[in-house]
């Protein structure tokens, strides 16, 4: 029996997997109780940019069925169905909390990112330009204040990461104010990515 | 998005399903193999790791070949 490799959990009354989806190595894409999966060759997953864009093509699908899924983090694998229904299962009061959490919304991230290339042709040099940099981010952060503030009630939550060099705002968004969203967006003019599962906005730990 | 952004977006794509996202399994086992993966988004590498060593402490991830796999 194959391994079975989990995408997302979606809500009882969710459409099930179009007949097409494909996951990971091109396993088919069924239903598992509440819990989209595909059977793969082993329980060891190599994570390849490849397999990263398939699993999240597959949770992007449940997505789009209309139904906010919970996605599941890369790598998840089960002895077999049972293994994987049992897992759900004794999580079962965290799942439902987490669906509800996301129910009707859709995940959009804004990134911003400073163009000051660290400069390691000197000591001083370097200092320098790393300084610029820490500025930049101070900016960076700041701005992403300001895009808090001017999308206001069009969100319902945020998160935000920091990175070499990049600030990443996630949103999560009711799909009915998306167009609302989406023209604060283009009115500040910063770029969003999405709509995409609320990874960012899991269920309470 | 322009196509200057795209690595950027990737970057966002691979940190987002290797470190977000729920997790219900006692065994979650990344295998890091693709070099250019690696080459993109190490740290984001080494943080999904990290974060999986701090939830299941008892759980190996480790690349294939630390794994006599």
């Amino acid at each position: 029996m194959s391994p079975t490799y989990l995408y997302c959990l979606t809500a009882p009354a969710a459409p099930d997997p179009p007949p097409a989806t494909v996951g990971l190595d091109g396993g088919v894409v069924r239903r598992l109780g509440d819990a989209w999966v595909s059977d793969v060759s082993s329980r060891s997953v190599k994570a390849t940019v490849e397999r990263i864009r398939a699993h999240d093509a597959v949770v992007s699908a449940a997505l789009g069925t209309g139904s906010t899924p919970v996605p599941a983090r890369f790598g998840q694998t089960f002895a077999d169905d049972n293994e994987c229904v049992a897992a759900i299962s004794a999580k079962k009061e965290t799942m439902s909390a987490g669906l509800a959490r996301v129910a009707g919304m859709v995940e959009m991230t804004v990134l911003l990112h400073v163009s000051t290339p660290l400069d390691s042709s000197s000591g001083t040099a370097y200092l320098a330009s790393l300084s610029r940099r820490e500025h930049a981010m101070d900016e960076l952060r700041a701005a992403a204040r300001v895009i808090n503030a001017r999308l206001g009630d069009c969100v319902r939550e945020s998160a935000e990461r920091a990175g070499e060099g990049t600030v990443t705002l996630s949103h999560l968004v009711e799909r009915e104010v998306l167009t609302m969203y989406m023209d604060r967006i283009r009115a500040m003019e910063v770029r969003a990515v999405g709509p995409s599962a609320p990874y960012s906005f899991g269920p309470p730990e | 998005m322009s196509a200057a952004d795209e690595p950027l977006v990737l970057s966002d794509l691979i940190s987002r399903v290797l470190d977000k996202g729920v997790v219900l399994s006692g065994d979650v086992v990344i295998s890091i193999a693709d070099i250019d993966l690696i080459k993109l988004e190490l740290r984001v590498l080494l943080s999904a790791v990290e974060t999986a060593i701090r939830r299941e402490p008892h759980v190996p991830v480790l690349p294939d070949r630390a794994r006599g796999a």
